[in-house]
């Protein structure tokens, strides 16, 4: 994967006029960015945020922002939100600083621990005021983690999801299933850091390698229209000889995309193929048939499809998609597009519109609504996060409840019985 | 002439919708004439998460019984289940009163109102106040009247739910033009006809495992002692094996019937089974073992979780006659030995009584069949059923007019 | 969403409480057509009901009614036979005479009450039954009364009649009956008949009795019976309370038999043994009393002997 990454970042982005910039926040993701950072690149520009610095000094990358020092006197947070978040909130001006004048940035966070779940949301919030297409990659804690990290990060992933272009969550229980029996906490998490290098280096290449199908900013955007929406994220890789077919099989099986809810629900869809010269345009076709079997019809998918001379025998298929609908109730993608505050900031009509089955849907509402941000917001936008939140109370966890996606939690001693029980004992399962 | 009464048991299920239709003769017979079942929708875990499908499903279900039954419904009974469904036990202590030391009628009476008085919060009902038996003096007595004693004190397992959750559940059968005669737990509904009555008599737990949630009463003494809801039930397995195995709920549904088992064997761990069936391409080998695990770890859970709800109550002590299972969910294989390890007493799946005809022989109907049993016997499981009689007559008349 | 209820009552709340009404938001397409169909059914079946009655009220209406009787009329044939069935005398004359029934009279336009009505108003008819034979007969069925007893009636002008009294002790004008069975009856004498407001005569109390005793008479003595010219019932109680009830028989020879209303096997053969004794000493009597204990005969030519007592 290395050499393929490596060419991936060789060109000039620049010179498309596009600007990149990642930003790992909190230890975990400090971490993640580490891992981009270790291979040779120069164009992008490579950010860490964290309020320890200690941790900060060991980092290789080149910008590093330390946040906070009044309030954790260079301490890490001690798993606190509210310190992350106020930490965060007292250093505006530099982060406003590290994002300005970016066309595309990602924000790679650990969810659960104090600064990845305080400071990404306010920075994902700084970035998109800015005008920037804003992509996180966050992780999720591992069920044993216990339940109070989950509800941080459940929290913070609402917070984030309001604020960024797509928040893609890669929750730990899943990934640890796709490793091997031997595999230990840690691998899991750098196996979370790979797909975190591996789906950045996939949007990247498609912005700036030449291929057989060229993507450019613009469709970039497109896709991410629809704020607030759950993003899908998937991955697959194929070599030898029968590279083709064994690219969709690893697709087919890898565990992001298989939430059952979100097969037929992305409403667009990037797909990216990278390939060696021996990738025709049949190749690519047969990989969009494949893929729009499963996800619906074509006219959603935007497809770009990369040449890299040193992928011969080989295919990566990167899929991105975004569903601006959840649920079963369609009434809600008017609100869920709504608040694009920053890009259109007069409101919308439809986000007063109240639908009948409001009353309905207040039955699913039980748990207190999540205290983030809405102290920090602008006064004008208030009313619309609180539509906005109501409805992704329960989003984060959906995607590892499948069938019972929208249906009330189903706690019991902190754990949520819809969740499948072996995901939550870590019971790994070889397919 | 004999007088026949036309009962609608309606068990909505996350699974089907089962309608049985039984006349009542003379309110000694009981004639099953109707049966209708509909795939349900709009159903997850034993409640109702969409009205509109809920109410479709059911009246089609409805309809099509009254069809096949040729007779037209006079009312309805209903299952009640869902995890907002909460018990408790409440007992009240009275003197006697009379100078004689005589147990009297205004005792029992007072007795029963002040264990039945607990106010709820504004949003939950009462659905049933299962009474236990009379202690006068602390010695258990069936019947105390007349009896000579001092103290009389009397229990209920009184079981509440949410208000707007049952008020739905109601409404979907009003929305088809019928009264609910009355509800019944689907946990006591399926004892009633699953479990005999000696093993009630001796202790004895009865699990009905749904598609949407898991009901188990517990009888001591021949009475309901507790009762639960666990709201997790077969479709989680079928979840769980479509998001593990990585397949549709189709498939996942179709592998847990034909390969699905509680427990894993020496022989599943190198055994692969094609996930189609056709071996045709998309078609794959899953490795059974994967398969099964994924079934076991939540079959146990589901057990180890009805063990916590259920408290001391769940011991080998209290429960001589074991444990009785039932719903569509005790159809999975080796289900029975799964939960004997976890719960310590034998596990055994129920038989329905020989009365119930054989194509009515189902796991799946016996809540309904319990429903019908309940409307034969003519007697609720509360002391409220006289206040009822009096609103059915009234109500049928009021309906006269109304017409 | 919490309800207000607990203001309505102290008691706590049970899932009885909730108000079960058809108006709910739940109605779908099934439970409409249901609707549909039971209101269709209450509908039909009141309508049908409504229906019947408005048959059965107008048809008796109609049947009542003039133009069903026309309507009939066109619908059945001419009357072309008319059979009269009689226990006793009566014949078609009598029945010609009686009934005028028009020629090509639909059978069904015949007022059969009206004959009915006609023909038992006629003394000699007990009962009467008048039957449509379809498709164009009238079957008269008629019981006639049995005549016990003749007697002669005058009127306030002098003018005589003949009259029959009947088993019933009905007073009738005999009709189409032979000369001989007129002949064959004896007269009542000592009766008295009270006119009735229509001309017609009371019915005479204990004919029955006479009857009985005439007809027994009969059958053990025929012969002397047809000499028997009058009954007289002046002493005879119908009640038979009276230790005196007597009937007394004028016969054609011009004596008289006095009897007592029972025991008649014993006096009738007494009056034989009497009448045979008499007849063979060439006697002639003026009467025979057998009301007694024993019989007393006066003889006729005897005047100076005193009556003869038989043992």
């Amino acid at each position: 994967m290395s050499e393929l990454s490596g060419k991936s970042f060789r060109s000039d982005l620049n010179s498309e006029g596009v600007r990149v910039k990642i930003i790992g926040v909190g230890g975990a993701g400090t971490n993640a960015v580490d891992r981009i950072q270790m291979m040779p690149q120069e164009q992008i520009n490579l950010a860490a945020v964290n309020t320890d610095a200690q941790a900060l000094e060991s980092s290789p990358i080149g910008e590093k922002l330390m946040i906070g020092k009044s309030v954790t006197r260079g301490l890490s947070t001690g798993g606190d939100v509210e310190i992350g978040q106020t930490a965060a909130e007292k250093d505006e001006t530099k982060l406003r600083q590290m994002v300005d004048g970016q066309d595309l940035i990602f924000i790679v966070a650990g969810l659960g621990g104090g600064t990845g779940s305080g400071a990404a949301p306010v920075i994902s919030r700084l970035a998109s005021e800015q005008g920037a297409l804003v992509i996180a990659f966050v992780t999720l804690p591992f069920t044993f983690e216990g339940a109070r990290h989950h509800e941080v990060a459940e929290n913070a992933l609402v917070a984030m999801r309001s604020h960024c272009d797509a928040v893609i969550p890669l929750p730990n229980d899943l990934l640890l299933q796709q490793m091997d029996e031997s595999a230990t906490v840690l691998d899991a998490f750098a196996q979370a850091d790979a797909w975190i290098s591996r789906g950045i280096q996939s949007i990247c290449a498609m912005l700036t390698q030449t291929g057989l199908i060229n993507l450019d900013f613009a469709m970039l955007r497109k896709v991410f229209e629809g704020r607030g929406g759950k993003t899908l994220f998937g991955l697959g890789r194929g070599e030898g000889d029968d590279f083709m077919q064994e690219a969709l099989n690893d697709l087919a099986l890898c565990p992001l995309l298989h939430t059952p809810g979100f097969a037929k629900r992305a409403d667009s869809l990037l797909v990216n193929i990278i390939g060696g010269t021996d990738l025709g345009i049949s190749h690519v076709n047969q990989i969009m048939t494949a893929i729009a079997e499963k996800f619906g019809s074509k006219e959603q998918i935007v497809l770009g499809a990369v040449v890299d001379e040193s992928c011969q025998n080989t295919v990566e298929i990167c899929v991105i998609g975004a569903t601006h609908v959840t649920g079963y109730r369609p009434e809600r993608k008017v609100r869920r597009t709504a608040p694009r505050i920053d890009i259109a900031p007069e409101p919308r009509p439809s986000v007063t519109k109240k639908t009948p089955d409001d009353e309905l849907f207040d039955t699913v509402e039980t748990k207190p609504k999540p205290l983030v941000h809405e102290s920090k917001l602008g006064k004008k936008r208030q009313p619309e996060l609180e539509i906005d939140q109501e409805e992704f109370t329960f989003v984060s966890e959906d995607e590892q409840r499948g069938f019972f996606e929208n249906t009330e939690r189903n706690i019991f001693d902190g754990e949520d019985l819809d969740v499948p029980t072996y995901l939550r004992r870590g019971v790994r399962i070889t397919l | 002439m004999s007088q026949s009464r036309i009962i609608g048991a309606v068990d909505i299920g996350a699974a089907s919708v089962t309608v049985l239709v039984g006349d009542i003769v003379n309110g000694r017979s009981l004639n099953i004439i109707g049966k209708q079942d509909a795939t349900s929708e709009g159903v997850k875990k034993g409640e109702i998460v969409d009205f509109k499908a809920v109410s479709n499903a059911t009246h089609a279900a409805i309809m099509g019984a009254e069809k096949s039954a040729g007779a037209q419904i006079d009312s309805i009974y209903l299952t009640q289940t869902g995890s907002h469904l909460e018990g408790f036990y409440n007992s009240a202590a009275v003197n006697v009163s009379s100078s004689d030391s005589r147990v009297s009628e205004a005792d029992i009476a007072r007795a029963m109102s002040e264990a039945k008085a607990k106010k709820l919060s504004d949003d939950r009902l009462y659905i049933h106040h299962i009474r236990s038996h009379f202690l006068l003096d602390n010695r258990v007595s069936a019947d105390p009247l007349g009896m000579q004693g001092e103290k009389l004190e009397v229990g209920y397992w009184s079981i509440h739910g949410d208000e707007r959750k049952v008020r739905d559940h109601i409404h979907v059968i009003n929305g088809f033009g019928l009264n609910v005669e009355d509800i019944i737990l689907s946990s006591i509904a399926s004892g009633t006809v699953i479990a005999t009555e000696e093993e009630k008599r001796a202790g004895v737990m009865v699990i009905d495992m749904g598609a949407g949630v898991t009901d188990w009463a517990i009888y001591q003494n021949g009475i309901v002692a507790r009762t639960g809801v666990l709201p997790v039930g077969s479709d989680h397995i079928t979840n769980d094996l479509a998001l593990g195995l990585r397949v549709n709920r189709k498939y996942a549904k179709k592998l847990k019937t034909s390969f699905g088992k509680a427990v894993l064997e020496q022989d599943d761990r190198q055994e692969k089974v094609w996930m189609v069936g056709d071996q045709m391409i998309g078609d794959r080998r899953i490795p059974k073992q994967s398969l099964i695990q994924i079934v076991r770890e939540r079959v146990e859970e589901i057990y180890d979780l009805v063990k916590r709800q259920a408290g001391e109550l769940c011991h080998e002590k209290f429960l001589p006659a074991g444990v009785v299972l039932t719903g569509g969910g005790s159809h999975l294989d080796q289900i029975d030995l799964a939960g004997e390890k976890i719960l310590g007493v034998p596990i055994r799946r129920g038989e329905l009584p020989s009365w119930v005809h054989d194509n009515l022989q189902r796991h799946e109907y016996t809540s309904a069949l319990g429903l019908l049993h309940f409307a034969l016997s003519g007697q609720s499981l509360d002391d409220s059923a006289l206040q009822r009689k009096q609103r059915g007559l009234l109500r049928r008349v009021t309906q006269l007019f109304v017409n | 969403m919490a309800k207000k209820k607990s203001s309505k009552s102290n008691a706590p709340s049970t899932w009885r409480s909730i108000q079960q009404s058809f108006t709910g938001r739940a109605v779908t397409s099934h439970a409409r057509k249901r609707r549909w169909m039971i209101n269709l059914k209450f509908l039909g079946a009141v309508l049908g009901l409504a229906v019947l009655g408005g048959a059965i009220w107008g048809g008796v209406q109609y049947l009542q009614s003039d133009s069903f009787a026309r309507l009939m009329a066109g619908g059945s044939a001419p009357v072309r036979n008319v059979y009269l069935e009689s226990d006793g005398v009566l014949d078609e004359q009598w029945l010609n005479a009686r009934i005028d029934m028009p020629e090509h009279i639909e059978l069904m336009a015949i007022d059969i009450e009206s004959i009915q009505r006609d023909l038992s108003s006629d003394g000699q008819v007990r009962a009467v039954l008048v039957e449509r034979v379809f498709p164009d007969a009238l079957r008269i069925r008629v019981t006639e009364r049995q005549p016990v007893l003749r007697v002669v009636l005058q009127d306030a002008s002098g003018r005589k009649f003949l009259r029959l009294i009947s088993n019933e002790g009905v007073v009738y004008a005999g009709k189409r009956y032979p000369a001989d069975t007129i002949r064959s009856l004896p007269y009542a004498s000592g009766v008295t008949l009270r006119r009735k407001a229509n001309g017609e005569y009371f019915p005479v109390d204990g004919i029955q009795d006479v009857s009985a005793f005439l007809q027994h008479a009969r059958s053990l003595m025929p012969e002397r019976v047809e000499n028997w010219k009058t009954v007289s019932l002046a002493d005879f109680d119908p009640k038979g309370a009276s230790m005196s009830s007597r009937l007394a028989v004028t016969t054609t020879q011009g004596y008289s038999i006095i009897f007592a209303p029972d025991e008649l096997d014993e006096q009738f053969a007494r009056l034989n043994v009497i009448l045979e004794r008499l007849e063979s000493q060439r006697q002639r009597v003026d009467h025979i009393d057998l009301s007694m204990q024993d019989a007393v005969v006066k003889l006729a030519d005897s005047g100076t002997r005193g009556p003869v007592r038989f043992r």
